[in-house]
This record gives structure tokens, sequence and C-alpha cells, in this order.
């Protein structure tokens, strides 16, 4: 019985573990405040982007790459390269779309790209951390800060339950967002090889 | 009189079995397509992710390219069960047209109860499936259903080891469902 015991308690260690890895941080904290004015103060962030998302059913992952270039003030091309080739350019409030070398126009689908826009520039520029379409909640497991997001608004809740971005605590680089959908599933992307404040050609937001 | 029946049954169900041997995705495997659903003059693009179950259930999932989910349905025991779909799918009309078409796609009507192989056309749920095949393989699958409803039409497109594309089109109504094949690196 005693084994029955320990064996059970030692099952429960990781959730107890990674419970403990992130620690809760009040809004008003010097961590939150230092990443809010460090974002504030970047005027262009570009990198790669590693998209994965998991099919609870599936074995295999869907892997889309591609790289992603913001500048202030709401500038953006988010480039997936592979599997399929999918071009989002916000200049302002404009937003166009590509996909396989065509130009689409999405009628019925405006709002969920409203939804993407706000999303992705919220996360790369942390503006969505003072978003008041979301409830915030703030933690740091040492090495990185996580804002975990959950829409306020029923339309936004169609689409997603919950999205956490982590920004490394050192130099506050954009790290991760996951994305959990309303039906559970997680979609990860990754930025890597991020740099900030370099100098950007404003056609890369003008034209395909 | 029970002898008759028997015998006919028997003969039903080996028909049946016949049409069996056409898989577009094995049992037992899963796959992820480049899709794009056309409803009524909107094209979504996205993902389908497909696994057919060693018992024969279909679990699809239908993602956009920037990983929501928009549709996602298990059919099982000749039933579709709707998990999630955003609003623009789940319509009265859309959701059971889209849940037949991607039985039809699949041609995983096969393992429904109610198909029968007669030969040269099959019947599902009071349905006429015209089949064609070049080469032993499936080219296409034209549904013929009553008087003024609306035709299908299942078009595969097969390359030197694998069908590159799959798609039905209705006739007379604006909805189309194509799907490839992504490339594994």
């Amino acid at each position: 019985m005693q084994r029955v015991i320990t064996i059970f308690l030692l099952s429960l260690l990781p959730f107890f573990l990674s419970a403990q890895d992130w620690k809760t941080l009040n809004a008003t904290d010097p961590m939150l405040t230092g990443l809010k004015t460090t974002l504030a103060g970047m005027k262009s962030i570009k990198g790669d982007i590693q998209q994965e998302k998991s099919f609870a059913f599936l074995t295999e992952k869907l892997i889309s790459k591609g790289v992603f270039i913001y500048q202030k003030e709401s500038k953006l091309r988010w480039q997936f390269n592979e599997p399929i080739e999918y071009i989002i350019l916000i200049n302002e409030n404009s937003m166009r779309l590509k996909e396989d070398g065509e130009e689409k126009k999405y009628k019925g689908m405006n709002q969920i790209l409203r939804q993407v826009k706000e999303i992705i520039l919220g996360c790369i520029d942390g503006s969505i951390m003072s978003n008041a379409n979301y409830k915030t909640a703030f933690s740091t497991n040492g090495t990185n800060i996580r804002i975990q997001l959950q829409p306020k608004e029923k339309n936004l809740k169609e689409f997603i339950q919950q999205i956490d971005v982590e920004f490394a605590k050192e130099g506050s680089v954009l790290k991760k967002v996951t994305l959990t959908d309303p039906s559970g599933d997680m979609t990860d992307i990754f930025f890597l090889n991020v740099k900030t404040n370099q100098q950007t050609d404003a056609s890369v937001f003008a034209d395909f | 009189m029970r002898a008759f029946l028997l015998i006919f049954s028997l003969l039903v169900s080996s028909a049946a079995v016949a049409g069996q041997g056409l898989e577009i995705l094995p049992r037992g495997k899963e796959a992820i397509y480049k899709a794009e659903i056309k409803v009524t003059g909107t094209t979504i693009t996205g993902f389908l992710a497909v696994h057919h179950k060693r018992n024969n259930a279909l679990h699809v999932q239908f993602t956009s390219p920037m990983g929501n989910n928009l549709l996602e349905m298990e059919w099982k025991r000749g039933r579709w069960k709707k998990i999630y779909a955003i609003k623009k799918l789940s319509g009265r009309h859309i959701y059971p047209m889209l849940a037949e078409d991607l039985l039809l796609l699949f041609a995983h009507y096969q393992y429904d109860k109610d198909f029968v192989d007669l030969g040269d056309e099959w019947t599902w749920k009071k349905k006429k499936l015209l089949p064609v095949f070049e080469d032993g393989k499936l080219v296409s699958v034209k549904m013929v259903t009553r008087r003024h409803h609306p035709t299908r039409t299942v078009k595969y497109e097969h390359g030197a080891e694998r069908i590159e594309e799959l798609n039905i089109d209705h006739q007379g109504f604006p909805f189309a469902i194509v799907l490839e094949p992504l490339k594994k690196k």
C-alpha cells in the first residue's frame, strides 16, 4: 500500500514542479514595467518563425516556416514559405494576403483577419498586454516572462481560448506565442534569430 | 425462405466487400492536405488533417494557415460527430454537405452499411455512384441524386506514387473542396 502511495505521489511530482516553475507577477512588477519600456523603445524587429500545430489525433505535426519583419507603427510582413506560401502584409490600416502566388480577397473572413492582425501586432509590440479585450495574467520562470491572455468578447472566444506570449527576460526579446483553440488544440509559434532596431526596406510592407 | 434470405444477404455483403479495395487513405494511415473550401463566393484556405483509424473511423480537422481550428469531426459507425466548427462552417446546410463531401472524397462511404457495390455502379443511401477507372485506378466518381437535386463529382489526379489532388465539385451550387497532400521533406 505504501508503495502504491509513493508511486502516486511521484506521478504527481511533475505537475507540482511545472506549477512551481512559473511564479505569478503583479501588473506593477518592475520586471513588467521594464519589459513595457523596452518594447515601447523598439523601432523594428525581424527574425525567423516556426509554427508547430499539434493535432490530438495525429502523430505528425504541421510545421510551417518563414520570416517576420515588424516596424513601428503597425507595419508587418508575416511570411510562411513552407509548406505553402502564405504572406500577410499589414501597412497601417491596410491588410493584404497572398497564398500560393495569388493575392486573395476574403469577403467573409474579415473578422478573422482583424483578430489575427490585432493578435500578431499586439504580441510583437507588447500592446496586447494592455488591450482591454483580454483578461491578462503575468508570470516568470526566472529566464522568461509569460503573459497569458483570455479574450473577454464572445466573438473573440469563438476563435481563441487563450494566448500565451513569452519574452526573454534579458533583452525583452519575443520567444514564443502559444495559441489555444476553443477545442483545446495548441499552436506554438517560435521566434528565432530575432534582431531588433535594424534598418528595414519600406517596400517589404508595401508589396509581396 | 430463410435460406433464400441468407444467400441474398451473403451476395450483398460480398458485393460490398468488393468495393473496399479503393483506399484513398489506407486504414491506419494519417495525412495532412493543403485544403481549399469554396463556400458561396468565399474561399477558405487551410490544412485538412485526416486519420483513417484502424476501426475505420475517419477523424478530420480543418485549420487555417495560422493554426486556428475551423472544423473538427469524426465519422464512426455510420455517423458524424461534430467536435468543433466555426459558424461559417456549421450552418444547417453547409455542415451536412461538407460532412458528406468528405466521405465522398476519401471514398469512405465503402465502410458504411448502406454502401452496395453493384459492379459498374454503386449505391449509397439511395444515391447512385458512378465510378470511372483508368489503369485500375479510380479517377472519378459521379453522384446522381434524385431528380432536380444537384449532382457532385469527385476527381482524383494520380501521380507516379500517390494521388496528387482530390477535388469535389457541386453542379448547380457554388460549393467545392480541393485537397493536395503536403510534400514530405
